[in-house]
């Protein structure tokens, strides 16, 4: 290998080399390595009562001053060395193999795996898969981006010279849209290459169980992957401003037979262009009505804590790149202390109803849509996804901020002050009043808390869940993760 | 009927629900399980000879663990790359020696730093790197050039064909002779040195 590639691309190097490698290789690997396995365990074995390496090397070195014939075992390879290499040396070198590979053997023989180590592998090595997997999708988007970029801006480049405005933009249209065969069929071509790279190999007869995962994905990025913007978005990427991030959604799950209740908060990038999340964002408790906050605790996911299936903290990103249109989660737990177990409902919502949410009572999973929508309606960025923003822009702003200013218990209101300012985003059209409204009846109803999540982007609060009851216990909370892609 | 998973104590007339998932969770940790299965098998069957080329490529025997470490994850984590047990053996050999080249595992290890504390050694098996550290044969390989080194610990240690060495390397077949006979010759002059 060359010493250039061997150094970035240390990771992939093995296999491409191989590529071509193990099939030959495997010929004589099917013989060789047999008589290694013997001879290594043999050597350790041997080593392994004498272990001392330093009683190995104490033997003495006699590469070729005994004078012996070149032994059976060093075979028809040592005495081409030997010939290869000249009289001088050659002899001495056939015969010295033996030795030096016993020598190695003494040497290395009292060498034991570390305790942990097959444990730290079996924790390693899916994380590492699914941190590939990430890399992997990013570079897939990168290049599709590309792929589909540059023919567009050439197309508008040959044509911009061309003639009429009329006519070249029809043409440019026409290009982009069919994917004509001069841009579209090369960029798909461009595409699809370095992928294939990949997916070849999970691709093979008895993968496809773990294979699954890949490709699919990688086709739904290509798929999505429409605006302009290059490969570039890594490490340039801006910080996500507020306005980008959207969608909010939170999730919980049945509380499982402890009454602990697992969750998330996926907020997407709604921007037209790439942004880095950096930071965690803050998850805080506020209290609702006559409860108190005290009996609950917020604390960082660790490892080992009683939040056993949240994510290990070394699966969150400190900075997180997200291309339009993908989301990243915080997810959590909610853990009763003991006591507490039923006391307290959880609802990713401030319970519209006014009573207890009919949903969690039953154990289904709530998935709540439009809860805050960032800031896309105010900032009338994101035309795309904000067809309904528009027209919520300051219309249902107003009300929902003037409804939530109103029915709260001082201003600062939590789960209405949220809503109210998030109000702007007119997807929710339909559905907004109705939950924002019951922030009152929530407040009225009953005594809870509030969890709220603001993006590491400030204000305003992208996500709210509501514990209601009398609550104790420990929220768990992961930092950014990179959300499924849908 | 018995019920085959423990209800969630609390809502015992969700029923309906709970097969489902519970078949999910039983594939995922079957899916789960094979990996783990063959990660194991590898780890049997090749961790401590891994662990010996480890030691007679670097010049600091105690990351020869992160470097098989390492090489162990990378070669498990591409999936696809694991398949056929020979392959396999060759790739992680391969991993190793691309790993031993003292910039990029000064990288690795750096990355590993930041991410993951250093498992603290049991001091058994940091006994037995110690006097590693100790032997002539060691010592003496570190005075070679890396290229006679490398091919010497694959060609003898590794019992790699001279084929092997030049593919898994990258040089041809020629020069892993010439390496490899002036590398026995430098080691024997070490040696000697040594005593």
């Amino acid at each position: 290998m060359t010493h250039g590639p061997a150094g970035p691309n240390g990771p992939e190097e093995p296999g491409e080399a191989r590529r071509t490698g193990p099939a030959g290789a495997g010929d004589e690997a099917s013989s060789a390595p047999p008589a290694a396995e013997s001879a290594e365990s043999g050597g350790c074995a041997a080593a392994n009562s004498p272990a001392e390496p330093g009683e190995g090397t104490v033997v003495p070195f006699p590469f070729g001053r005994n004078g012996r014939p070149a032994e059976p075992a060093a075979g028809g390879d040592g005495v081409g060395v030997g010939e290869g290499v000249g009289d001088g040396v050659g002899d001495g070198v056939g015969d010295g193999e033996a030795e030096i590979r016993q020598l190695f053997q003494d040497v290395v023989g009292g060498l034991e795996p570390s305790a942990q180590a097959l444990e730290q592998l079996r924790e390693a090595v899916p994380m590492r898969r699914r941190r590939r997997r990430r890399v992997w999708l990013g570079a897939a988007a990168s290049v599709a981006l590309f792929g589909v970029g540059a023919p567009v801006v050439m197309s508008a480049a040959e044509h911009v010279g061309g003639g009429g405005g009329q006519a070249t933009l029809d043409a440019g249209a026409e290009r982009t849209a069919g994917g004509e065969p001069a841009g579209g069929g090369d960029a798909g071509e461009e595409g699809s290459h370095p992928a294939g790279g990949d997916t070849e190999a999970p691709g093979r007869p008895g993968d496809g169980a773990e294979a699954d995962g890949e490709p699919p994905a990688a086709g739904d990025e290509e798929g999505t992957a429409t605006t302009r913007d290059n490969s570039e978005m890594s490490l340039s990427s801006p910080v996500c401003a507020r306005t980008q991030l959207g969608e909010a959604r939170t999730t919980t799950e049945s509380p499982d037979a402890e009454g602990r209740v697992y969750g998330s908060i996926r907020l997407v990038n709604v921007s037209d262009s790439p942004c880095r999340v950096s930071g965690n964002g803050e998850l805080a408790a506020l209290p609702v009505g006559m409860a108190s906050v005290d009996a609950i605790q917020i604390v960082d996911r660790t490892e080992g804590d009683r939040a056993e299936r949240l994510p290990t903290p070394d699966e969150t990103h400190e900075e997180l790149v997200l291309p339009p249109g993908e989301a990243y989660e915080v997810q959590f737990a909610w853990v009763p202390s003991g006591a507490a177990v039923g006391s307290c409902d959880v609802a990713t919502e401030p319970a519209g109803s006014g009573g207890p949410s009919p949903n969690l009572e039953r154990g289904e999973p709530v998935t709540e849509e439009p809860t805050a929508t960032g800031g896309q309606g105010p900032d009338g960025v994101s035309g795309e996804d904000g067809g309904g923003g528009a027209t919520g822009e300051s219309g249902t702003g107003g009300e929902t901020t003037s409804g939530a200013g109103g029915g709260e218990t001082g201003g600062e209101s939590p789960g209405t002050g949220a809503s109210g300012e998030t109000g702007g985003d007119g997807t929710s059209g339909g559905e907004t009043p109705g939950s924002t409204v019951g922030g009152d009846g929530v407040d009225g109803a009953t005594d809870g808390v509030v969890l709220r999540y603001t993006p590491e982007a400030g204000q305003p609060e992208a996500a709210q869940i509501m514990l209601e009851g009398s609550c104790s216990g420990t929220i768990y909370r992961t930092g950014v993760l990179q959300a499924p892609t849908e | 009927m018995p019920v085959i998973a423990p209800l969630p104590a609390r809502e015992p007339a969700v029923g309906v629900s709970v097969p489902g998932s519970t078949t999910e969770a039983t594939d995922d940790a079957m899916a789960e399980g094979t990996t783990i299965d063959f990660l194991t098998e590898t780890y049997r069957a090749h961790y401590r000879s891994l662990l010996g080329l480890a030691a007679l490529l670097l010049d600091d025997t105690a990351s020869c663990e992160d470097v098989v470490q390492e090489a162990f994850i990378r070669v498990h984590s591409a999936r696809g790359r694991v398949r056929d047990p020979e392959k396999t053996l060759a790739y992680l050999r391969q991993t190793v020696v691309n790993l031993s080249r003292s910039t990029l595992r000064r990288r690795i290890l750096g990355m590993k730093l930041l991410s993951k504390p250093l498992p603290n050694m049991a001091s058994a098996e940091e006994g037995a790197y110690e006097q590693l550290e100790r032997a002539d044969l060691i010592k003496a390989m570190r005075g070679l050039q890396r290229r006679q080194r490398e091919v010497l610990v694959l060609r003898y240690f590794a019992d790699m064909t001279e084929a092997e060495v030049a593919r898994t390397l990258g040089i041809s077949a020629g020069s892993v002779k010439a390496y490899g006979s002036r590398g026995i010759a430098a080691l024997r002059v070490a040696m000697e040195a040594a005593r």
